[in-house]
C-alpha cells in the first residue's frame, strides 16, 4: 500500500508520512540513548572524560533537535531539521576521524566515536537519510491530515 | 502487531522480576538497571502508536527496528546484571 503522492490544488505533491514517521522513530530512539547515556555519565564520572561526555551531550541535543524539527509542523521544523542533520553529519565525521587519529583526547567513547561503529555505524548512516529525505521533500506539501 | 502486544508483556514481565530481585543480587550499577528496565518498555508502545497510525511497509520498518532496540537493551540488561562474563 502506498502513500498518495497525487498532485493538489496548489500543484504540488502531498509528502508521504511514512518515510518522516520512520526517521522520528530512529532519531527519537537515539536522543533518548544519547542524551541519557551522557547525562549519567557527566553525573557520575564527568572528570574522567569531559571532552568525549560533553560531545555526548551536544550529539544528544543536536538528535532531540533533529526530532523535533521532523515533528513539529510548524516553520522551523524544516530549517531546525536541516540544522540538526547537518550538524550531526558534520559531528559524526569530525569526531569519528578525530577519535581515530588521537585516541588520547578521547579516553572513553562518545556516540560518535569511530564513526558510530559502537551503534553499527547507524550514526554515520542516519544523518544523510536525514538529509536526503529533507532534500527529496523539498518541494512537496505537508499531509493536511495527519491520519494515514 | 499481537505479538508486539505479547513481547510488550514480556519485557514488562522480565522488568518486574528484575526491581523485586535487584535488592542483594549485588549488581554494581542499579540506577542504570533501573533505567534499562523502565527504558526499554518504550520503544514498542511507540513503535505500537506510529504503526497503528502509519499501516503502511513504514508501520513495519519502525517495528523492526523497536525490535531491534529492545533486543539490544535486553542484552544491556543481562551485562548490567553480570550475566554476560562482563
Amino acid at each position: 500500500m502506498t502513500q498518495s503522492t497525487a498532485g493538489s490544488a496548489s500543484d504540488r505533491q502531498v509528502e508521504p508520512t511514512g518515510p518522516r514517521r520512520a526517521l522520528i522513530a530512529i532519531y527519537g530512539t537515539f536522543a533518548l540513548a544519547a542524551t541519557a547515556r551522557a547525562g549519567v555519565q557527566i553525573a557520575t564520572r564527568f572528570h574522567e572524560a569531559p571532552l568525549a561526555y560533553v560531545l555526548s551531550l551536544l550529539s544528544g541535543l543536536i538528535y532531540i533537535g533533529a526530532t523535533v524539527g521532523l515533528t513539529t509542523r510548524r516553520r522551523f521544523g524544516r530549517p531546525l531539521a536541516w540544522a540538526s542533520c547537518g550538524a550531526e553529519l558534520v559531528g559524526v565525521l569530525t569526531i569519528g576521524t578525530l577519535s581515530l587519529a588521537d585516541k588520547k583526547a578521547f579516553p572513553d567513547d562518545t556516540v560518535w566515536s569511530d564513526y558510530g561503529s559502537g551503534y553499527v555505524y547507524i550514526p554515520v548512516i542516519l544523518p544523510i537519510l536525514g538529509l536526503a529525505w529533507l532534500y527529496f521533500t523539498r518541494n512537496m506539501r505537508h499531509p493536511t491530515s495527519v491520519k494515514a | 502487531m499481537a505479538l508486539v502486544v505479547v513481547l510488550e508483556a514480556a519485557l514488562l514481565v522480565q522488568s518486574v522480576i528484575g526491581w523485586l530481585r535487584i535488592k542483594g543480587s549485588g549488581i554494581d550499577e542499579p540506577v542504570t538497571f533501573v533505567a534499562y528496565s523502565v527504558g526499554i518498555l518504550a520503544p514498542l508502545a511507540a513503535a505500537f502508536y506510529l504503526a497503528r497510525i502509519e499501516r503502511t511497509r513504514w508501520g513495519s520498518i519502525i517495528v523492526c527496528f523497536a525490535s531491534l532496540v529492545a533486543a539490544v537493551m535486553t542484552l544491556r540488561l543481562a551485562a548490567l546484571w553480570g550475566l554476560l562474563g562482563g
